[in-house]
């Protein structure tokens, strides 16, 4: 019930935030009662967001506090209502529901429900457990902000991170992941009003349908992963900015700097589509001689930086490097514990042979939509997390749409939209860090929904909106058939006598080892462990290493100083190891450092546990794994440590 | 197909789109056989799973 009530006050504080900003620039009026309500969710939940990194960077993170921000932005709703409320029944007037709205409101039941159940389920993505919620849970448990000397999910910008903080520390688990359930209902809320404009309410609705069941959505929508939820900033900006550029109304500039610094704030890759937003807004102003492009583009800049630049100031203070560490080479940054050279380059031939798979070149730009929708490389991962077949299947109705429609291409309000995505694709694939297909999340969603109107417009003036109902209307049966299939895992817990343990169980390799730990081991200890999955979990203090993003405790493949690894982990405090157990001819380098520590008596083995290894929690692939040892550290006994201590002397 | 006719296709101009009916029955079939071969391409990669599929269902 307290969790229910505190995701209600989060919520309604996201809303009243929103619905401040938009009264104080006095742009309501000119929004309809529909986008008052997703305009001020989308600002709001970035305001909270902003707002609690202050807060956390002061230490002022209690009950007390969270509280009063909650209630403080919750009677903003106020403002949100309108003047002449007035409840009005319109049935057996007129037959205001026709098969076909039955049919869509059937299935939109459907996905929220299968929506639901994943949320009242504990959380079970590795990415989410690791670090998307375990952070804002550690910055929960010690009160403020601290930072994290880790690349790629450490020292990042966490603005959605900070949101999940308040529901997880008021309303615990079961709030935060309705929180990750209901923010994905706003982005698709959104995408709801944007389509609306244009389109009847039908359409605007089915098209929806077909955002909400893509699979990357279904993934990444119920988990802690941030795309879906930059939706609701890219989606704001894009569509704010095309005002300021058609009304040429600087509040609406504001809005979009503000949405933009929010996406900037939330993730690196907002950079690029800072970037591709930026350039289309220069680059419209341009074209139609905009007069006052110094002042409006200041405008933006000036609120893009006050809502976004928290986090790159944060890591500039703590590393030199805004962009940690991306920039560690340009800046001619030194070697710290914190980074190094050899971590740099570690990091830098890992990316590029475990995240990019094809060429950067012009056949793959062209081709890579194509190959990333039909399979392609693995780490693509277009299957399960892909954004299913609907872009390629209405490519031909687009095409021929935007050859029928290029004359309007200077005064639609579509034309920003699409400049945006082609940018932030240009830029995302010839400069990214990654080729995985969810990453461009964001700029699917606009993509999706800008073409759509293109396809349905081509239809509608053809008589042949059947041939666009028939694609929305397959795309739909098959993503929401695959989300069933993702959603049998979870129903397995929601409808049965199923345990919390037993859910992790079958779900997360090494579980019952971190079982184990919380039985066992004291809150003054400090468990080291690789297994990122676990982090979350783990109710004693953690330390995770990783050995492309953690120079603190260097674990790279090529690593074979066990007396450096072993000062490195008694420089961090910890106590005791979770390990994976010994295999046969497996080397004494890298993550497996401990092996000769483990021989020389500097660990001794306090439990081996078996547990399976889970290949697949969707379609439930368990394959018995090697067991997991947990070593208590005995520095006293270590024939290698008293010989490095000698050796020092 | 001409580019003229595409647009008088396009345009929904009845009158002379009758003297190109089978253009537009035509312009259908490419579409539907487009949907066809998009889904076989875009489900041929799902079906490594059909197995594990069909048992979590107990099928």
């Amino acid at each position: 019930m307290v969790s229910l009530f505190i995701l209600a006050l989060q919520f309604l504080a996201c809303l009243g935030l929103g619905a401040y900003t938009l009264h104080f620039l006095q742009i309501t009026k000119k929004l309809n009662s529909l986008e008052k309500i997703t305009w001020a969710f989308a600002l709001g939940f970035g305001l909270l967001g902003w707002i609690l990194f202050f807060v956390g960077i002061l230490n002022l993170i209690t009950d007390f506090v969270l509280l009063i921000i909650l209630f403080l932005g919750a009677s903003g709703t106020i403002i949100l209502v309108p003047k002449n409320l007035r409840f009005e029944i319109n049935v057996g007037k007129r037959s205001w529901l026709d098969f076909v709205d039955a049919i869509i409101i059937l299935l939109l039941a459907t996905v929220l429900t299968g929506d639901l159940i994943e949320a009242i389920s504990p959380p079970a993505d590795a990415d989410s457990l690791a670090y998307h919620f375990q952070i804002p849970k550690q910055f929960y448990i010690s009160g403020g902000i601290e930072f994290i000397p880790r690349a790629i999910d450490g020292a990042i910008p966490l603005l959605v991170h900070m949101t999940y903080l308040p529901v997880y520390g008021l309303g615990g688990e079961l709030a935060l992941t309705m929180w990750t359930m209901l923010s994905g209902w706003g982005a698709a809320g959104l995408i709801f009003s944007f389509l609306s404009q244009w389109s009847g309410r039908k359409w605007a609705l089915l098209i929806t349908l077909v955002y909400m069941t893509t699979p990357a959505v279904v993934f990444g929508g119920g988990s802690g992963h941030v795309e879906v939820r930059l939706i609701l900033f890219l989606l704001l900006a894009s569509w704010s900015m095309t005002k300021l550029i058609f009304d040429n109304d600087w509040r609406f500039g504001v809005v979009a700097g503000l949405s933009l610094g929010f996406l900037i704030g939330s993730k690196f890759t907002g950079l690029v589509f800072g970037a591709a937003l930026i350039s289309t807004l220069f680059g419209f102003m341009v074209w139609r001689r905009e007069a006052k492009w110094f002042s409006i583009s200041s405008v933006v800049l000036l609120c893009v930086i006050f809502a976004g630049g928290q986090w790159y100031i944060w890591n500039w203070f703590h590393t030199g490097d805004p962009i940690f560490p991306i920039l560690f080479e340009i800046l001619n940054l030194s070697d710290s514990d914190i980074w190094d050279t050899q971590h740099h380059n570690f990091l830098k031939s890992y990316i590029s042979s475990a995240e990019q798979a094809v060429p950067r070149n012009v056949f793959w730009f062209f081709a890579y939509p194509f190959a990333a929708t039909f399979g392609g490389p693995r780490i693509f991962e277009s299957d399960k997390i892909g954004f299913g077949p609907y872009l390629v299947l209405i490519f031909p109705l687009v095409m021929i749409g935007m050859w029928h429609f290029r004359d309007r291409f200077s005064v639609s309000k579509l034309s920003p939209v699409i400049t945006i995505v082609i940018i932030t694709y240009f830029l995302w694939f010839f400069f990214g860090p990654s080729q995985r297909v969810r990453h461009l999340l964001p700029a699917y969603a606009l993509l999706m929904a800008a073409t759509s109107l293109i396809a349905l417009r081509l239809c509608n003036e053809n008589n042949r909106k059947y041939a666009l109902g028939i694609c929305i209307g397959i795309v739909v049966s098959l993503q929401i058939g695959g989300q069933a299939i993702a959603t049998v895992n979870y129903a397995r817990y929601v409808f049965t006598s199923e345990t919390r343990e037993e859910f992790f169980a079958r779900n997360l390799t090494h579980y019952p080892a971190v079982q184990w730990v919380n039985a066992n081991l004291n809150p003054t200890d400090k468990l080291y462990t690789t297994f990122r999955q676990l982090n979350y979990l783990s109710q004693i203090p953690i330390y995770y290493a990783n050995s492309a993003s953690d120079a603190l405790v260097d674990i790279r493949p090529t690593a074979n100083n066990p007396r450096k690894f072993f000062r490195q982990i008694l420089k961090q405090e910890v106590t005791h190891l979770l390990v994976g157990g010994l295999q046969r001819g497996s080397s004494a380098t890298g993550a497996n450092q401990w092996i000769p520590l483990a021989q020389n008596g500097c660990l001794s083995l306090l439990k081996s546990i078996k547990s399976n290894y889970v290949k697949s929690r969707a379609l439930q692939i368990l394959i018995p794994g090697s067991p997991t040892n947990i070593y208590h550290i005995t520095p006293e006994k270590c024939g290698l440590h008293k010989s490095s201590k000698r050796t020092t002397h | 197909m001409k580019l003229t006719i595409l647009n008088m296709f396009l345009q929904n101009n009845r009158h002379r789109l009758n003297r190109f009916r089978h253009y537009s029955i035509a312009v259908d079939l490419i579409l539907l056989a487009w949907l066809l071969g998009v889904l076989v391409a875009y489900l041929s990669q799902f079906r490594h799973l059909i197995e594990p599929m069909l048992k979590l269902l107990d099928i």
